[in-house]
């Protein structure tokens, strides 16, 4: 199902924030600016994906 | 009538989960907001595909050549991506860079015509020796 993509973004997000409120109320603030680009980079490896296949789409479509 | 209330659905939930995370990790509330616009951009175009179908099947109609259809066809897609990525970049507060996609469409879109334009010029020249 393609909503699917928005509940894991979601999910990773509220994730993240649980993380670092962790990490920085331990003191570990540089942990928890890592732990966000790292959910970062994980959810943009999800979008970069579904991006790709939009353009593909839309080239097919209008004859590029 | 269901694509268009998926594409609805989706939309809603995007911008709830956009909401949702802007205050807490605002980087990935424009995330979501870009694979919302992807999931309604795929629903949208399968949506628009039969009306595209049927505009060619009356294009073909008219005897015209299929050069002159394809500017067109192509300015409509380059038109669709630029409005997406514009409001992207205005969504995220920089409206330099949507600026910038917006007049890289346009320029875009004139290169695609140029064939078109060609095509008029050297009518106009031809008319123009002969009368």
């Amino acid at each position: 199902m393609e909503i699917d993509l928005i509940f894991k973004i979601a999910a990773v997000g509220i994730i993240i924030t649980i993380l670092n409120q962790v990490l920085v109320r331990s003191g570990r603030e540089e942990q928890a600016t890592m732990t966000t680009l790292a959910g970062l980079v994980v959810v943009l490896m999800l979008v970069a994906q579904r991006i790709s296949e939009l353009f593909s789409l839309v080239k097919n479509l209008f004859n590029f | 009538m269901n694509s268009y209330l998926k594409l609805s659905a989706v939309a809603v939930t995007a911008a709830i989960a956009a909401l949702t995370l802007r205050r807490r990790v605002p980087e990935l509330a424009i995330l979501a907001v870009i694979a919302g616009c992807c999931i309604c951009g795929g629903l949208l175009l399968e949506i628009v595909s039969p009306i595209l179908t049927f505009a060619k099947q009356l294009y073909e109609k008219t005897g015209l050549s299929s050069e002159l259809l394809s500017p067109l066809m192509k300015s409509a897609g380059i038109g669709i991506v630029t409005q997406i990525s514009a409001s992207i970049c205005l969504d995220a507060g920089e409206s330099a860079l949507a600026k910038l996609a917006e007049l890289g469409g346009m320029l875009l879109c004139l290169y695609v015509s140029l064939p078109l334009l060609t095509a008029v010029l050297q009518l106009i020249g031809r008319l123009a020796g002969t009368s």
